[in-house]
């Protein structure tokens, strides 16, 4: 009974600001739902009993990628143009991509998962996640590294033209 | 309800645990704002603080209730929500904090797996705040105060935790309570002397203090990301920066002092001496140290220390394989 409740109320949370991130109509207020947004995630983790997921979710996502996104905008200038009338040729492209789009994940989903057990992880353990990292993972995981380097150097590159 | 089957519940201990983190929080943003005033006073050849209580104690709680009193100024141009919101944001991640600091061998709110992950994490949303502060200030030098002061927190992170990799490397563990009892025998301070100076120098940049006070210098930036607020507004920022400089000293003492271990005085005690002969420190580097420039801190960061952690930590990882 109370974990119902806190459940709904998380899932509240998160559904009610990353609707905030999509309509809010200053750039700033969707970055900062948005971090609120993926913080409720964070705690939906922690109930679960994925602590070690839900640390990382908060020290990347929160305080890594919303910092950054929110750099972004207060480094841009700010926006005074009031919003078009929409489109509703656009806009029935939007709601039409969208609802495959959460069709296809609800499917896939319900196929997957539909039925089994949700296994809650008693300890967590992270030398586990480090073997697994560092053996079964280790090809994706060097991967990601050079992507990422990548990314350094591309924007090291464009940010020296400019001189 | 008897006391101890009060405490026995899951509100009992939920009410036990805030009412604990709001006593030494309160104790501490009083002792910590004197302890500076009086370090600051005798370091420039003067006295501090005197007139209120013995050697000016009360002086702090005073100043408090002044700030309690004062009317709470909203600037005109301000955006309102945010500009309300933001004070809370920085403060409420460092009560957060408190959760998994061990303050004796049974003191401890919630001895979490993951504990050095969860403190270092969580400090992460502070900067949020600051932002937002920055920005809901419609101001020139809180803006630059706010990017300043990001792009600082951000640096400093990795040095940070490239430093206490070393002990998490060395204990085979981030469970905090496993950390203390691992230096029973000897302090990390000993093999991992120069993680901790590298922890203490980035520490210090995290908490925008002097000698990397550049988001609040006062002779460019009025007053940095607070520069519009005022009363009680102002003092929740004034304390959660006290808060986290203890925070920060209750972090090295775990994992660099010994935490509780000690002989003689019971654990408790030998927390807090450790932990505030760290904000001695702390509030000794400040008076004493110019401020740095913006370039020259962001060259240190990156060029110096985070190369250094870097080697460290292959160092210490090589030693422990081979023997």
């Amino acid at each position: 009974m109370f974990s119902d409740v806190i459940f709904i109320l998380f899932w509240l949370v998160i559904a009610v600001f990353a609707a905030l991130a999509v309509f809010l109509q200053k750039p700033i207020y969707n970055a900062f739902s948005m971090a609120i947004s993926i913080f409720s995630i964070a705690g939906m983790y922690i109930f679960l009993g994925y602590e070690f997921l839900a640390a990382l979710q908060v020290l990347v996502y929160v305080g890594a990628i919303s910092v950054a996104i929110i750099f972004v905008i207060m480094l841009s200038p700010p926006v005074t143009v009031k919003p078009k009338k929409l489109n509703p040729f656009k806009v029935m492209i939007g709601v039409i991509t969208s609802i495959t789009f959460f069709a296809v994940f609800f499917i896939l989903f319900y196929l997957k998962y539909y039925g089994s057990e949700f296994n809650k992880v008693e300890n967590a353990n992270i030398s586990d996640v480090g073997v697994l990292l560092a053996t079964k993972y280790a090809v994706p995981f060097e991967i990601i590294s050079v992507i990422l380097l990548v990314a350094i150097i591309g924007a090291i590159v464009l940010a020296k033209k400019e001189d | 309800m008897e006391l101890t089957s009060l405490l026995n519940t899951f509100l009992g201990k939920v009410i036990i645990s805030v009412a604990g983190v709001m006593v030494v929080f309160t104790f501490n943003a009083l002792i910590a704002v004197w302890l500076e005033r009086k370090i600051s006073g005798h370091i420039q050849l003067r006295l501090g603080p005197m007139e209120v209580g013995p050697h000016g104690l009360l002086q702090s709680a005073a100043d408090g209730l002044k700030l309690i009193c004062k009317e709470i100024i909203t600037p005109q141009g301000v955006d309102k929500k945010l500009f309300g919101v933001a004070p809370y944001m920085v403060f409420f991640p460092s009560l957060l904090m408190f959760i998994v600091i061990p303050f004796s061998d049974r003191l401890q709110v919630q001895d979490l797996n993951i504990g050095l992950l969860y403190f270092f994490s969580i400090s992460c949303i502070a900067t949020i705040g600051i932002f937002m502060a920055g920005w809901a200030s419609n101001n020139k030098y809180s803006l630059m105060g706010a990017v300043r002061s990001i792009a600082q927190s951000i640096a400093y992170e990795i040095p940070i935790i490239l430093s206490i990799l070393n002990i998490v490397v060395l204990t085979q563990s981030l469970k905090l309570s496993e950390i203390v009892k691992a230096q029973s025998n000897m302090w990390f301070i000993i093999p991992q002397f120069v993680p901790f100076i590298i922890y203490l120098i980035s520490a210090i940049a995290e908490l925008n203090r002097t000698p990397f006070d550049i988001p609040e210098a006062e002779s460019e930036l009025v007053a940095g990301f607070h520069t519009e607020y005022s009363g009680m507004r102002f003092a929740i920022f004034f304390m959660a920066e006290y808060t986290n400089m203890f925070l920060v000293s209750a972090m090295a003492t775990t994992l660099f002092l010994g935490g509780w271990n000690g002989p003689l005085l019971p654990p408790i005690v030998w927390f807090f001496i450790k932990t505030y002969a760290i904000v001695f420190i702390i509030i000794w580097v400040r008076w004493t140290f110019p401020r740095l420039r913006p370039d020259q801190l962001m060259n240190f960061c990156w060029k110096f220390l985070t190369p250094l952690a870097l080697i460290n930590l292959l160092v210490t990882t090589f030693i422990l394989k081979l023997f």
